[in-house]
């Protein structure tokens, strides 16, 4: 068992990097992790001692395991969907005298085990950070570190049940895609009937509760472990670890944990196999059968809009690559604008005047690199071109073969990428015209950031084709183990130094915007030199 | 034709992976690459195919440099690699669009080959599905297809007979034959030496990234002083 766990967990973290890549990606890593990391603490102090003013510092750290457990939850269910269902390895290991249970305990500790990167950076951090400014004693961290152990266990097991049952019941249906849409729709759906139903939403949110909830000591935090009371037993071990209530708690959920894991794997092991085999058995069970073509199916097209679509397609018919290529960077900005906007609202109703004092500090050159930092931060959360040459897999072969230009296919494969980072930057610049009614700042802040989204997609190819990550099995693994992504974070760490800097030299709006619009055409002008000149260099590392 | 001049090529500097290599396929021939296992077919293909740039030396497709005029020279020639790795998330008729697209075919020559050779091949009334469900040798007709579709008066095919039904093999070998007898180029890499030795005119033998051998077949045999089958003249020359 033991030694099944260790060969599922080495396989999933291999890849296969040069010693130069190795280098660059550990460098990468650490200055990323390192920034993130500031920033967390940052964020952890400023919310600390602001909730600090009014008594409600603890409501920090219950905010902060509600949304990683919610993270938790979402992520759980494609990643099990992915390291149980279309895992390559299953053509290996279900031929294996291995036992249902063993293989589903052994992924489900893979899945485990790759959470706590990420614990430490979202949850250890900022947690430790408000200990220390709240001066805890030891014991608070050491009930920390157990809650950091144990906590993704009930979120990935819940959603492997869920996931489980569904594939169990759909183990009819042999197209993969159709599968992963239907499955991760119904996890959603029977995700938020299990967290509703856990949760107490008897009482209403209104403005006179909210008054009342601040007034007392840790009201806030109260009212959020009462309301999600799957995850109460976390918060309030951390909330009471002086006294007898916190070990109490601690237990409870220990417990908990221990009964979900038992029964779940009992459960999942018991419908795994069925619908595991089912996946692993290709073709359709009904085929779309083609009678007759026509001239009008075969109709000669502009061979660039062929390529363009074929890229599309490709993106579109991924659940994975639709999600972080077109979704995400669709809705995060669309999102955080209605959340936003709901914020200024509600200050407006508690009579808070949040939106003079943003004006006041926004006007000026820091101000409006602010605004272009943000959009940086949309354009981040594409992924459209640092897979573009990755997504393709092994087929990326034959694109060395087709008589377009190296040039203009990596024009088409930036393509995708630039057209969706363009709703953040419609959305960036009409709010700052609605905020300051100037139409010629607006319109170079427009020329900026689409010189900037350029020059970033252009970026994030030349990272993929840099180190192509052509070698996978399923898409979902390529995505999730692709270190090129690490250089987009890097990169907008980069730009953000970079627009902080100018903002702060030139001090007022006009001169910033003319000095970053400056910058940003000589930097599109030599990246495309560079491309020009060095494009068999830049393609080189594809096969 | 294609012409091969001195071409090495290395993948860590001072290991040459192809060692001076000169080549050159006379149109109107069916010619062999065969070698061991990692013996550098594959790396000639995908050098001839501009898909690994090249360190030393040139390649000609028709009088076209690989390196210098690389879209004339792709518009030359058809390839197939050794695994058919094909665009998954297409329809295998929009792969064939694709391909009839970037290389300009008109619809009524696209829709003239996918008739005849879809159907031929079996897969006609696969088209509409997409690729990530078709087996092995269904891709592999496919891009056999796909290859065709164009016309390109060179066939380059990385072992192209692997995991094709005997029907669809019979099929393409007698297409290879037919292609080559309109005074075309058809390259391939093979492991089946039979399948060498029944259609192809001349054969060149890699070993250890050096080309160690060209002629046909009958040369090849006196040339190692055996009678017998190619198997054992291939296991004499290459030492094995």
């Amino acid at each position: 068992m033991l030694s099944l766990t260790s060969v599922i967990i080495k396989n999933s973290k291999r890849q296969e990097l040069t010693n130069t890549n190795k280098f660059l990606t550990i460098f990468a890593f650490f200055i990323v992790a390192g920034f993130l990391s500031l920033v967390m603490v940052g964020v952890s102090i400023t919310a600390t001692l602001r909730l600090k003013e009014i008594n409600q510092s603890y409501a920090f750290v219950n905010m902060l395991f509600l949304m990683n457990f919610v993270i938790l939850f979402s992520e759980s269910i494609f990643h099990s969907l992915n390291i149980l269902y279309f895992s390559k390895d299953l053509n290996t290991f279900l031929r294996m005298p291995i036992k249902s249970k063993d293989l589903v305990g052994a992924k489900l500790k893979d899945m485990i085990l790759s959470q706590y990167e990420m614990e430490i950076l979202m949850l250890a951090i900022p947690t430790i950070t408000y200990g220390i400014i709240s001066k805890v004693s030891a014991l608070f961290y050491v009930y920390l570190f157990v809650i950091l152990l144990i906590l993704p266990i009930i979120p990935i097991v819940i959603s492997t049940l869920i996931i489980a049952i569904i594939m169990r019941f759909t183990n009819f249906i042999k197209n993969k895609s159709k599968v992963m849409y239907i499955t991760i729709i119904l996890s959603v759906l029977l995700l938020g009937i299990v967290l509703g139903g856990f949760g107490d939403t008897k009482q209403d949110f209104t403005v006179s509760t909210f008054e009342k909830i601040i007034l007392q000591a840790d009201g806030l935090a109260n009212e959020i472990s009462n309301r999600f009371i799957l995850i109460k037993p976390i918060m309030n071990t951390l909330l009471n670890y002086n006294n007898n209530a916190g070990l109490k708690n601690l237990l409870i959920y220990f417990l908990e944990t221990i009964i979900v894991y038992e029964i779940g794997v009992s459960i999942i092991s018991r419908i795994y196999l069925k619908g595991a085999i089912g996946t692993v058995i290709n073709g359709q069970k009904f085929r779309k059968k083609l009678d007759k073509l026509t001239q009008i199916d075969l109709k000669k097209r502009n061979k660039e809009k062929t390529y363009f679509e074929k890229e599309l397609k490709i993106t579109l018919r991924s659940p994975i690559f639709l999600i972080q290529c077109i979704l995400m960077p669709l809705l995060y900005p669309v999102i955080t604008s209605i959340v936003i906007f709901a914020i200024l609202r509600f200050a407006q109703k508690v009579n808070v005047d949040v939106m003079r004092d943003i004006l006041q500090k926004v006007k000026n050159g820091l101000g409006y690199s602010a605004f272009l930092a943000v959009a940086q931060g949309f354009f981040m959360l594409n992924f459209s071109s640092i897979i573009a040459v990755s997504k393709e897999g092994r087929s990326s072969i034959l694109l060395k073969t087709f008589p377009i230009s190296l040039e203009k296919q990596f024009k088409l494969k930036t393509r995708i990428g630039i057209i969706i980072n363009s709703l953040s930057i419609i959305i960036i610049t009409t709010t700052y015209y609605y905020l300051f009614k100037n139409f010629i700042l607006a319109l170079l802040m427009f020329i900026s950031l689409e010189l900037l989204n350029v020059f970033g997609e252009k970026w994030k190819l030349l990272v993929d084709l840099k180190n192509p990550q052509i070698k996978w099995s399923a898409e979902y693994t390529m995505m999730k183990q692709n270190t090129n992504v690490m250089y987009e974070l890097f990169y907008t760490i980069l730009v953000v130094i970079f627009l902080a800097f100018i903002g702060l030299i030139f001090k007022t709006v006009e001169n910033t915007s003319i000095c970053i619009l400056c910058i940003l055409i000589l930097l599109n002008v030599m990246m495309d030199s560079y491309i020009y000149k060095n494009i068999r260099k830049i393609f080189k590392n594809l096969f | 034709m294609i012409e091969i001049k001195n071409v090495s090529q290395s993948y860590v500097k001072g290991n040459k992976v192809i060692d001076n290599i000169s080549l050159k396929i006379e149109d109107g021939t069916v010619f062999g690459v065969i070698g061991p296992n990692g013996a550098g077919k594959t790396t000639t293909i995908n050098m001839i195919t501009g898909i690994l740039n090249i360190d030393e030396g040139d390649i000609f497709l028709d009088g076209k440099s690989i390196q210098k005029e690389p879209i004339e020279a792709k518009k030359k020639f058809g390839y197939v690699p050794d695994t058919p790795e094909i665009f998954e998330k297409l329809t295998g008729l929009e792969y064939l669009n694709l391909i009839g697209d970037v290389y300009e075919v008109e619809a009524k020559a696209k829709l003239e080959i996918i008739n005849n050779l879809a159907k031929e091949f079996g897969i006609f009334e696969d088209l509409k599905d997409r690729i990530q469900t078709y087996s092995h040798g269904m891709k592999q007709k496919l891009l056999i297809i796909s290859v065709l579709m164009h016309n390109p008066k060179n066939w380059i095919l990385d072992e192209p007979l692997t995991g094709l039904d005997p029907k669809a093999s019979f099929l393409l070998k007698q297409l290879m034959l037919q292609h080559a007898s309109k005074g075309n180029v058809v390259l391939f890499s093979t492991h089946v030496l039979e399948v060498a030795e029944k259609i192809c005119d001349k054969i060149a033998v890699i070993d250890k990234g050096k080309l160690i051998f060209v002629g046909t077949i009958q040369e090849l045999k006196e040339k190692s002083k055996t009678n017998s089958s190619l198997e054992e003249s291939f296991l004499k020359i290459t030492g094995e």
